[in-house]
């Protein structure tokens, strides 16, 4: 388990930095930086812009400006901000908490309200229940996220109690319950668009197990429905959904931005766009990097409770 | 079978959309661009067959709508029947380059604006269909992208192995590492923002496609692992047959199956990429339109409220998705109750990885 | 040795001879553990004369498939050599090899995984000629036809794919395709198993004629001996990778010859399957 561990952990820190490499080389080969708008400015003299390139290090040869990077990350600054004019981190900080709280709510949410649908569902198989559900779902994973989010904020807009937008209201602070309606919406949206995906497998899922002869013999051991359900077949049906369940942080925080910037959640996703439309790079490979950390995360996870939980994958490694 | 009668629905649905689309100039009774500046956010028209008499007219007409916006709050309109204009099919009409025909048009002072318009004044349905060529055109050639290069790079992984594989598949695996809409972002950030229309499309389309290849890699890497080492690519060799011909004649057709259903499922997430990409302002942009685009006036609180037919761009999304997703569905059906003519199965069952 | 050790008169010459072929096959990759590999030939030596029929015995696992690979060139052997038309096979390089190689062809166990199952009769069978390049569309499927006749599948069969075909008519296309580049040496790997006891004989006596017409040698592949007894001139005996027997047919046949020196052998012999339990 150990030996397990440490590999994932040592795989996860090349990945990171393969992507950091990756992020670098693109910026390099990008046309066009920081100061290109700058340098368009009549008054600002072509000096200064280029004294500004040597200060921030943009005159400088690939190797040496990753290089630079590197030490401003074991420094914990992460690079440096063109638009902010700071350290990348603290402004990285506070947005990084915003979206875990979005997200890791979101997951939650919706995966407690995928297993006792599925699940459901794949115990009426067949009938005008499962049939009628099927189709809600399968329409709501035609939808796309952008009008999911939308249409609550135009929901939200006629109605007066949901707040349109946002974190928190303009006095609140830090108030529980105001944090709380603020969630509402942009988790609603995030669940509205994992629920189907999810839904889907874990139906599948339980209806590969309920066909299995053990569940037979235990309905004729007079086993209730719940328990069968819940207490025999969902934990057989559990390892692909673990897996599904490593699949499905990444997919969350795909939506995550998008949400974010519709509804004005501040997380990581509004800097992220900004920071890309303002060309400031270490924001974006922060940005990215964070991104990748959190979705490997969500996989090891996800392998470690397949370890912990399925006896047949301790016995094979 | 019902499931094959699902695949040719949904397979001749879609392509009844795509001829719309690409038929934008014949079915769109306007010119994307031009505005109608005194009719800004002008909600649908409403199609008459009788008039305020209760006179039946074979032919339906439309009313001009007259504004009666105040100084503050949302446009508003008001029908104005004594100039109307009476719905005409296959109209000709003349424009800056020649005479074109069209499916319909008006033959009088009215203009039909089936689906509105947007604040230039411009008919929002003939900017669908436009915006549909982008939107659709853009999914199947970053789809068409990603699964070449996908085929490139895990036919070369799955044959030649050693340490090319290891290289390509680490490479997948950065490239799987991130969440699909940071990589695309990750990639757009670097490109130029400010382009021509026509050079933003096809950026954009390399963007989605290059970022794309990854999973179909992996798909192709496997099936050419395990059919390079069948007997009749052995025999191949016994004739002398070289790397290319074999590739070429025996694997490569091999991953026909994963690479069609791969491609249904990469169609609708590459369409998506583009409307998100575009909606944010990081895709094509004004003037051309795109159901991104064009959605993007979304962002304005106003318009969000009060002009509920800026909406129907993404609602025309809901149907595409629908169709490919129950296309993809009837595919892999198709699939896994087919048989390959030696007794395997040709795809396994889809795991979690392949539907996300 | 750097010349061929066979003789050079016409008569009776050895037409293929392996000397010492080892081949030895590591699991795992770059971190196997060692004593995970796998000795599939220990010096092997063959000797097959011209026109005659060598029979290749041992059961499952003693390299069998393996040793007709490597006399196929469609592996490397680790080491030794292997001697035809006077050049060592496992020595020259890759462009002096490929003409000599098309002239000793496999004929693999199993037809249906060796056709492709995408090709007709007719594509298989004229494949080799495009491969190799010779004649023209029409010339090689003129070709392919003559040789469907040759092995006596009708013409009309030509269209349909390998696996519409029945067992014994696979094995005939099998048949066909490795004859088509006219080849001097054909191996034929398990040619008679899973076919049923009429088909076989009508297999068995097709690949009597046509080493008769063809002026072919054969190496005949199999786990059973009464399987190859009709068309073997000599027999080799290959267990674990290593030759521990190997003589005439008719000496191989009565154990109580006292030219049978290994009590094993012909413990081997007399039981009609030579399968491990």
């Amino acid at each position: 388990m150990m030996r397990f561990l440490a590999n994932r952990l040592a795989r996860t820190a090349f990945t990171l930095l393969g992507v950091s490499v990756l992020a670098f080389i693109l910026i390099d080969l990008a046309p066009g930086e920081y100061f290109q708008d700058m340098r368009l400015n009549p008054q600002i003299s072509r000096e200064t812009v280029a004294a500004l390139r040597v200060e921030y290090g943009l005159d400088q040869a690939l190797p040496l400006k990753y290089a630079r990077w590197l030490r401003s990350v074991s420094r914990g600054e992460l690079g440096y901000s063109f638009a902010y004019n700071c350290p990348v981190w603290p402004l990285l900080e506070t947005r990084i908490a915003n979206t875990l709280i979005l997200t890791i709510t979101a997951l939650v949410c919706s995966w407690l309200i995928a297993i006792p649908l599925g699940v459901w569902m794949a115990s009426r198989a067949g009938r005008w229940e499962d049939r009628v559900s099927g189709l809600g779902n399968t329409f709501l994973l035609g939808t796309p996220d952008i009008l999911i989010a939308l249409g609550l904020l135009a929901f939200a807009l006629r109605v007066t109690w949901l707040p349109t937008g946002g974190m928190h209201a303009p006095l609140a602070d830090g108030n529980l319950n105001d944090l709380a309606l603020h969630l509402i919406l942009p988790v609603l949206a995030l669940v509205a668009g994992m629920l189907p995906i999810l839904v889907r497998h874990v139906r599948s899922a339980m209806l590969d197990v309920l066909r299995a002869p053990f569940i037979a013999a235990a309905r004729g051991h007079g086993v209730p429905r719940g328990r069968l359900l819940f207490g025999h077949a969902l934990p057989a049906a559990a390892n692909p959904l673990i897996s599904l369940f490593g699949l499905s942080v990444g997919v969350l925080l795909s939506g995550s931005l998008l949400i974010e910037v519709v509804m004005g959640w501040p997380g990581v996703g509004p800097l992220l766009l900004q920071a890309i439309l303002e060309r400031d790079p270490h924001i974006v490979v922060a940005a990215v990097l964070f991104s990748t950390l959190f979705l490997t995360s969500g996989s090891v996870l996800a392998d470690i409770f397949l370890y912990v939980a399925d006896p047949r994958i301790r016995v094979e490694s | 079978m019902i499931t094959n009668t699902k695949l040719w629905l949904s397979a001749l649905s879609l392509a009844f959309v795509h001829v719309a689309v690409v038929g934008a100039a014949f079915f769109a009774p306007y010119d994307p661009a031009e505005q109608h500046r005194d009719v800004p956010f002008a909600p649908p028209m409403r199609v008459h067959f009788a008039d305020a008499e209760g006179k039946l007219h074979l032919r339906p007409y439309v009313c001009s709508w007259i504004s009666q916006t105040q100084d503050v709050g949302p446009e508003r309109y008001v029908e104005d029947c004594s100039r109307a204009a009476s719905l005409r099919f296959l109209v000709r009409t003349q424009s800056a380059s020649g005479s074109e025909w069209h499916l319909f048009g008006t033959d009088g002072p009215a203009r039909m604006f089936f689906l509105g318009t947007d604040d230039y004044g411009r008919d929002q349905l003939s900017r669908l269909l436009y915006g549909g060529q982008v939107s659709l055109f853009a999914g199947l050639l970053a789809t068409a992208l990603s699964l070449g290069l996908g085929l490139l790079m895990g036919g070369i992984a799955g044959y030649f192995g050693s340490w090319l594989d290891d290289a390509i598949m680490r490479g997948a695996e950065v490239f799987m590492a991130l969440p699909w809409i940071y990589l695309l972002f990750a990639v757009r950030a670097f490109l130029p923002l400010h382009d021509g229309p026509r050079q933003s499309f096809f950026l954009l389309v390399g963007v989605i496609g290059l970022t794309g290849w990854a999973r179909p890699s992996r798909l192709v890497r496997g099936v050419i692992l395990s059919a390079k080492e069948r007997d009749f690519v052995r025999a191949a060799r016994g004739f002398g047959a070289s790397n290319a011909y074999i590739l070429r004649r025996h694997l490569l057709p091999e991953t026909s199956g994963v690479m069609l259903t791969q491609a249904v499922l990469l169609i609708p997430q590459c369409i998506l990429a583009e409307v998100t990409l575009s909606f944010l302002g990081l895709g094509v942009g004004e003037p051309v339109s795109s159901w991104g685009n064009m959605l993007a006036s979304l962002q304005k609180y106003y318009v969000l409220q009060s002009y509920w037919w800026m909406f129907l761009p993404g609602l025309a999304l809901i149907p595409v998705f629908l169709l490919y997703n129950a296309l993809a569905d009837s595919l892999l059906r198709h699939f896994k109750t087919t048989r390959s003519h030696d007794g395997t199965q040709l795809m396994g069952r889809q795991k979690p990885q392949e539907a996300l | 040795m750097l010349t061929d050790p066979s003789s050079q008169t016409a008569e009776g010459q050895v037409l293929l001879h392996a000397i010492g072929l080892s081949k030895r096959y590591t699991r795992g990759g770059w971190l196997a553990r060692r004593g995970s590999a796998v000795e599939a030939l220990r010096g092997v030596n063959l000797r097959i004369q011209a026109g005659s029929t060598m029979a290749l015995l041992g059961a499952s696992g003693s390299g069998k498939s393996t040793l007709a690979r490597c006399l196929a060139c469609l592996e490397e052997p680790d080491s030794g050599e292997i001697w035809f038309a006077g050049k060592d096979l496992a020595r020259l390089p890759r462009r002096e090899l490929a003409p000599l190689q098309r002239q000793i062809q496999l004929i693999f166990q199993e037809p249906s995984a060796s056709l492709n199952p995408r090709f007709t009769a007719l594509e298989l069978v004229s494949e080799p000629l495009l491969i190799a390049g010779r004649g023209t569309k029409g010339e090689r499927r003129a070709r392919a036809l003559d040789l469907m006749e040759l092995v006596g599948l009708p013409a009309h069969l030509r269209n349909r794919f390998a696996l519409e075909l029945s067992g014994g008519q696979r094995r005939r296309l099998a048949i066909a395709r490795a004859l088509v580049l006219e080849p001097k040496v054909l191996i034929l790997d398990e040619a008679l198993t899973g076919l049923d006891l009429s088909t076989r004989a009508q297999i068995s006596n097709l690949l009597l004629e046509l080493q008769e017409v063809c002026s072919l040698t054969y190496l005949c592949i199999s786990h059973d001996f009464d399987l190859v007894t009709r068309l073997a001139d000599e027999v080799t005996v290959l267990d674990e990778g290593k030759v521990i027997e190997s003589g005439a047919l008719e000496v191989m046949a009565d154990p109580h010859s006292p030219n049978v020196p290994n009590a094993t052998a012909a413990e081997l012999m007399l039981s009609s399957r030579v399968d491990r339990p």
